[in-house]
């Protein structure tokens, strides 16, 4: 199985490349719930809206608590520790990169136990 | 620098009375924009912008002119235009009105005939497999195929025959025949490999799909010629996909029609085996109105257009012979029933609707031509819009680098002050500009192979024509600045004098408008200056032709023309006009003296 986020990272305020990221991050995480999904003994996660990150603050938000929320139930299924990937302010060059590694280096961990990578 | 415009003029109480001589400097436009009243523009936006890019700050250089046409398709009307490369060679293929379909080498203009007329309806799709054939789909052939030289269609066999063992000891090609089946007429010949007597084949190629062949045929494919173990293949007959948009993704074809999305299985473009993962899927959405308008695959996904709505397939993966894939929505409630419009653009896939043109940023839809609402309230949708990308030389060499990459989409636009004519609204980083080359009525692009760059072709009915490709062609520009007030909307302004600063590679004239909302004053401009040869003395050379008569020198370089104006009115503006090459407008300036609050006249 090959990854559907080959782009993982993108530059600060690229927009091409962010939309790129997006919506590869989310097929990346509709493929561990398939996964998850076909297990002998099946998981079945709902639908967690993290297409889009949204404009505007409150927008960024949500969809930082919600991806958290994903990740944190990932985490017990794949049985891996994380850091909070809610606590950022991605407008911030410098927090946004050290999330972007963050966040990469979990799912690159996740891809490896979930057979997606 | 333009002095920022602020809010209606007022002369406050003590201040102190303004200089009887203002000038206006508009330079350094941002961008064109059409959205806006000419009046209420900022003076660091323009207009319009025709024929003149954006190529650097305080440059907007006329556009390069069209080659001579590359070729003319006699008798023919274009209807739609693709580019496509056949075993390394670059080609333009045109599909026209009376329903045939003609081959034009994009670099020769050598035509060759795919097939004739009433063969296509006004409306197909294609694409290239493999750079080896065409696939083309299309509401009244249906699913058909061209290599170059053969065209093959439903009832006839596939050229995919599979060699299955090449046999042993043919000393010369065996003679390749078909049997079984309800059709006839198939031939094809074998590709051999090995030497003297030691032969073995390695391809069958077909020469004639033949006729009458119907699905479910089984064909036999026999070998005829001395040998010592025969040579075995399988043919099979081409497929009956019906269809109107096709693609190739995920090395599998994919063709749409109505609701359905068809899909080829593993061994090959006309597999249709379930056996081999081939299959199909209907899209039952609600915000699928009415079908499936457009297959591309650009940027690493699969993307299916309907006329209000996008969705999009990404990697597919094949379990228990059947292939698995998700699809995605991105917009319920924008899409595009312009087919020709969707084209991939630095990461973002572009496409036009009757609304403007649209960028898909990943997973996000965003209208990106709100500065062009001026003129989409005015396009007349008769002419479908299609598109083409461009690599704009802003350097006379040809072939010289540094070109700027651009979309472009041809409309017709009914234009109030010129009638009904067709513009090629061109985006590059963000910004727009207009390029009027000639009643176009199809456009498309190919990368091509000669310079290793995305050059446009269109055509005007009969020809195939390489635009925006020579810099030495005169083209006619047109650049609008703001009407501005000024910051005092309220005082009336008596225009005194006005210029334009160009960069030019030789002695040019030009038209400068001045222009009021009460009227406007044409200026004719020279942009050059004599060039006067100095001898050892420091004497000026005069030289003389054969008539005796004085030769005058001039020449280009940056130039600052300027005229005496006449023009009174709130808002002053200039309009810069010519029919010039090689020449970069740089700013435009208008000096006046302040005249009377209110104005003379309403």
């Amino acid at each position: 199985m090959s990854t559907e986020f080959g782009a993982n990272v993108f530059e600060f305020g690229d927009s091409a490349g962010r939309g790129e990221w997006e919506i590869g991050h989310y097929r990346q995480h509709l493929r561990y719930q398939v996964v998850l999904a076909s297990l002998a003994n099946p998981i079945v996660i709902p639908d967690f809206p993290i297409m889009r990150i949204g404009e505007n603050k409150n927008e960024v938000r949500v969809w930082l608590d919600t991806h958290e929320n994903l990740h944190t139930l990932l985490r017990g299924f794949a049985n891996v520790n994380g850091i909070n990937l809610s606590q950022v302010d991605l407008s911030d060059p410098n927090e946004f990169y050290q999330w972007m590694d963050s966040h990469n280096l979990e799912h690159a961990i996740l891809d490896a136990i979930f057979g997606v990578a | 620098m333009a002095r920022p415009p602020g809010s209606v003029g007022r002369p406050q109480p003590g201040a102190p009375p303004p200089p009887a001589e203002q000038l206006i400097a508009m330079d350094h436009w941002k961008k064109m924009n059409t959205k806006l009243a000419r009046q209420n523009l900022p003076e660091d936006e323009l207009a319009w912008a025709e024929n003149v890019q954006p190529i650097g700050a305080n440059q907007w250089q006329a556009t390069p002119g069209a080659l001579a046409a590359l070729t003319t398709l006699s008798g023919k009307t274009v209807s739609r235009l693709f580019p496509a490369n056949i075993a390394g060679v670059d080609y333009i293929i045109s599909f026209n009105t009376d329903g045939s379909a003609i081959q034009v080498n994009a670099n020769t203009g050598v035509q060759t005939v795919i097939a004739a007329a009433a063969t296509f309806s006004t409306a197909p799709d294609m694409t290239v497999f493999t750079s080896s054939r065409l696939l083309i789909a299309d509401a009244t052939s249906g699913y058909v195929t061209w290599d170059g030289t053969l065209f093959v269609k439903f009832g006839g066999l596939s050229p995919n025959i599979n060699v299955t063992n090449g046999g042993s000891g043919y000393s010369a090609p065996p003679t390749v025949g078909f049997t079984g089946g309800s059709g006839s007429g198939a031939t094809a010949t074998a590709v051999m490999g090995g030497s003297g007597s030691a032969q073995f084949v390695v391809a069958v190629t077909l020469t004639n799909p033949g006729t009458g062949y119907k699905a479910g045929d089984v064909i036999t494919v026999t070998f005829t010629g001395a040998n010592t173990t025969p040579a075995t293949a399988t043919a099979r007959i081409w497929p009956n996909i019906p269809g109107t948009t096709i693609a190739v993704f995920a090395g599998r074809v994919w063709i749409a029609n109505g609701r359905v999305l068809n899909f080829t299985g593993t061994a090959g473009f006309d597999d249709t085996a379930t056996a081999n993962a081939a299959g199909s899927t209907t899209i039952a959405d609600n915000d699928l109105p009415h079908q499936i308008t457009a297959l591309r695959a650009l940027n690493n996904y699969l993307y299916i257009f309907g006329d209000q709505s996008i969705r999009q397939i990404g990697s597919i993966t094949v379990s228990s012979s059947i292939t698995q894939f998700t699809t995605l929505t991105l917009a319920s409630d924008i899409g595009t029933s312009f087919m020709m419009s969707i084209q991939s653009y630095n990461r973002l896939v572009l496409f036009a609707n009757k609304n403007g043109v649209y960028g898909i940023f990943g997973a996000t839809v965003q209208k990106l031509s709100d500065d062009l609402d001026g003129i989409f309230k005015l396009i007349d949708f008769s002419l479908a819009p299609s598109s083409a990308l461009n690599d704009f030389h802003t350097n006379s060499l040809l072939n010289a680098g540094g070109s700027i990459h651009c979309y472009m989409l041809l409309v017709k636009y009914m234009d109030p002050l010129q009638g009904t004519r067709q513009l090629l609204l061109c985006y590059q980083t963000n910004q727009w500009f207009l390029v009027s080359q000639g009643a176009l009525i199809a456009i498309t692009s190919a990368a091509l192979l000669s310079t290793t760059q995305w050059e446009p072709f269109g055509s005007i009915g009969a020809d195939i024509t390489n635009l925006l490709q020579d810099a030495t062609v005169a083209v006619p520009i047109l650049l609008k600045t703001a009407l501005t007030s000024h910051g005092e909307l309220v005082r009336a302004k008596q225009a005194i004098k006005a210029g334009v600063a160009v960069t030019t590679d030789t002695a040019q004239n030009f038209n400068m408008l001045v222009e009021t909302e009460q009227g406007r004053n044409s200026y004719p401009l020279a942009a050059s200056s004599v060039i006067n040869w100095v001898n050892n003395s420091g004497s000026i050379v005069q030289f003389q032709n054969n008539s005796l008569g004085n030769v005058i020198w001039v020449g280009g370089g940056f130039r600052f023309p300027y005229s005496s104006v006449d023009g009174y009115g709130k808002v002053l503006g200039v309009s810069v006009s010519g029919t010039v090459s090689n020449l970069s407008v740089n700013a435009v300036a208008i000096e006046y003296k302040q005249a009377d609050l209110w104005g003379r006249v309403p």
